[in-house]
């Protein structure tokens, strides 16, 4: 085993010799103000912010030419609310009410019944 | 354990020369510990040491004195190297490989020397790759910077047993791995 760990030392002093030649100089890194990779590596690619801009006005503007969903909200809260509910409410009878001429057979008669005493009225208001 | 904040702001100029100065003569070694810890990218690694610097100098890290001003700058500059890591990662720009960039530096830094220490920085370099991470730190704390399992346990804030464990492990990969690449 000692003879691994001394050949693993000579393999590590290959590498230490060649590090260290490369290091870069102390005084450069503490004199030197900080080099901001950051700031660089906020532009991901070139023209991100532009295009960033431009999907948010596209947002905006479709917010403003499309308010369909907007619509369906308030819909969906018409729908939704109790009060119109109760505006909008039909009692069943009037089914019954609706259906009415169909018990005294044509229509037509019944229309021409009225127009008659319409006619008459209108003729001599004075006689009822 | 290493700390950062146990002692008072170096703002004591004669204090901040001193710092220098111990800063200056741990510097190379610094270096190679910088390297290693930002998958052997020469300039992440003076970014990281730059910024390890400016800690200390500055006195966001402090030196408590409860272990080796060594082992506590390489806990630092560990510590600095997996900011600036977790940094890159959230901002989507990965570190390509540690195998790429040390496959490729070698023509770089080794052209000068003799090629049998440039065959063998290679070799090992390439072995080095294959391993994992915590068994490549504390073999380079170790052999590179000659640290005892102890304080390469205290760098890597891991327990003793840990560190031993990582230190075996790891040097009968690195064994087979040379062998193999040989």
């Amino acid at each position: 085993m000692k003879h691994v760990e001394k050949q693993f030392r000579d393999y590590f002093d290959a590498i230490r010799s060649a590090d260290t030649a490369s290091a870069p100089l102390f005084h450069c890194l503490v004199l030197t103000p900080l080099r901001r990779k950051e700031r660089a590596a906020l532009w991901i690619f070139p023209g991100q912010w532009i295009a960033i801009g431009a999907g948010a006005a596209a947002i905006v503007v479709a917010a403003f030419f499309f308010p369909g969903s907007q619509h369906a909200n308030q819909a969906s809260l018409a729908t939704n609310d109790p009060l119109s509910a109760i505006c909008n409410w039909t009692p069943p009878s009037d089914a019954l009410l609706a259906s009415g001429t169909e018990f005294w057979g044509s229509s037509s008669l019944t229309d021409q019944l009225i127009e008659n005493e319409s006619a008459s009225y209108e003729s001599s208001p004075s006689s009822l | 354990m290493v700390d950062e904040d146990h002692s008072p702001n170096p703002t004591d100029p004669e204090r901040a020369t001193d710092l220098q100065e111990l800063l200056e003569s741990h510097h190379a070694a610094a270096y190679g510990w910088a390297l290693n810890c930002s998958a052997s990218d020469p300039g992440d690694a003076a970014d990281v040491l730059q910024n390890t610097y400016q800690k200390i100098l500055q006195g966001r890290a402090r030196y408590g004195g409860t272990s080796s001003f060594r082992t506590w700058l390489f806990a630092v500059i560990r510590n600095t190297a997996a900011e600036e890591r977790r940094r890159r990662w959230i901002r989507g720009l990965r570190l390509s490989s540690y195998a790429q960039k040390r496959e490729s530096e070698p023509e770089e830094s080794h052209g000068g020397e003799n090629s049998e220490q440039a065959e063998r920085a290679s070799a090992l370099q390439q072995a080095l790759a294959q391993l994992p991470r915590r068994q490549r730190e504390v073999l380079h704390l170790v052999f590179y910077q000659d640290l005892t399992i102890e304080a390469a346990a205290e760098v890597m804030r891991v327990s003793l047993g840990s560190a031993r464990t990582h230190y075996t492990r790891g040097k009968l990969r690195l064994a087979s791995l040379l062998k193999s690449i040989q």
